[in-house]
């Protein structure tokens, strides 16, 4: 190989060169066979480490999102632990079904209390309400508010033992 | 039967579709078929030769850019709707046999560079000598006759270049960077004229089996 010669192949296939010795250069080639299969040569290796080149990037994008999808894939397949942030579709339906799960808790908890609350409030109102109410059960237990009032003073007006006696004795009762 | 044959229609139609789109450089189109061979490759590649999965991520990557040069130049290209081959004649098949035996190609190329995989005491090394392996019949498998025929050669010899010509050359005249720019780039190489030397010295390498294959498919 011509290395001098090669040095001018290279500065006319990389465009390092001017319009004149362009035209001088290829006018050198015609005339000789050698000198063109080189050129020729030349031209086609940098053809193709330009072609392999574009596609080796490309490719570098594409395995890139292949191992994505495939990992994603393989994730929704299995559903194992290890690929669980490679999947986000999942996740995503997962929440608003949580939300309600939530929502419905509450509502039968709230529910709940409430039914408990009546049935433990009404019999107590039931109760005050009926003729033989004698308070509430604590005032019952520790006897009213009678216990703590002044004792009346003892008068024939005021008698209660009589009191009481005269009422046991009405026929009605 | 009826249902077998409208199955292999859609088939044929996709494969169709996505090759169109392969020439016509539509990206997602080109993932698609990626995809569409990569899942092929690793689902059968051990059916078809003995590597482990960083040599088959290789040959894959291998493959697959030759088969996509092949799209490029015609070798294979649709009309009406079908996929055709070699002589102007519909592919026999389907395009992922044909990925296949690129693959297979590009495996025993594979085999013959690494010594590891060809030593005979290997399973590989086994594998490629009961099958009477052969580099000069694996290249004349690879080239087509044709005036793109030297091109597809160099495509080829380039694919197979040592790393450091591969990294030469690529900086040279695919990124357009001069010598000095390169030497800064490679502190290994000592000076301007080592590099010069080097850079030339790839070239005339490509250039002899570039010949070699050249001269031998000539003949043959």
């Amino acid at each position: 190989m011509d290395e001098k010669f090669q040095d001018r192949i290279d500065d006319y296939l990389l465009n390092r060169m001017d319009d004149a010795e362009k035209t001088e250069f290829l006018r050198e080639v015609e005339q000789d066979k050698e000198k063109k299969e080189q050129l020729e040569f030349t031209q086609n290796v940098k053809d193709s480490i330009r072609s392999r080149e574009e596609k080796l990037q490309a490719l570098a994008q594409f395995q890139r999102q292949y191992k994505e999808e495939r990992r994603t894939a393989a994730h929704c397949a299995t559903g194992t632990e290890r690929a669980v942030c490679y999947c986000q579709a999942p996740k995503m339906e997962e929440r608003p079904v949580r939300s309600k799960k939530k929502i419905w808790l509450w509502i039968s908890g709230v529910a709940a209390l409430l039914v408990v609350g009546f049935f433990a409030i009404k019999p107590m109102l039931e109760h005050e309400s009926s003729p033989n109410y004698n308070g509430s059960p604590i005032e019952q237990m520790r006897g009213g508010d009678e216990v703590f009032s002044p004792a009346p003073a003892d008068s024939t007006d005021n008698d209660t033992i009589k009191f009481n006696m005269k009422r046991k004795a009405t026929p009605d009762e | 039967m009826a249902k077998t044959i409208q199955f292999r229609a859609s088939i044929q139609k996709n494969e169709a579709r996505l090759v169109a789109g392969m020439a016509d450089e539509r990206r997602r189109t080109q993932y698609e078929l990626y995809a569409y061979c990569a899942d092929y490759f690793w689902d059968n590649y051990r059916g078809v030769f003995f590597a482990d999965e960083n040599s088959a991520a290789e040959i894959l990557q291998n493959t697959f850019i030759a088969f996509w040069e092949n799209i490029e130049r015609r070798k294979i290209y649709v009309e009406d709707g079908i996929v055709m081959g070699k002589d102007n004649k519909p592919l026999n098949g389907s395009i992922l046999t044909y990925f296949m035996s690129i693959a297979r190609n590009k495996y025993l190329e594979y085999g013959r560079e690494h010594p590891v995989y060809a030593d005979p005491e290997t399973e590989l090394g086994r594998l490629l000598r009961a099958e009477g392996f052969d580099p000069n019949e694996y290249r004349d498998m690879l080239y087509d006759s044709g005036e793109n025929m030297m091109l597809e050669i160099i495509a080829d010899v380039i694919s197979h270049m040592s790393p450091r010509c591969n990294q030469i050359l690529t900086k040279f005249y695919y990124e357009e960077k001069k010598l000095e720019t390169i030497l800064k780039e490679m502190p290994t190489i000592e000076s301007y004229d080592a590099l010069k030397t080097k850079k030339n010295k790839c070239l005339n390498a490509l250039r002899k089996s570039a010949r070699e294959i050249y001269k031998r498919k000539l003949n043959s």
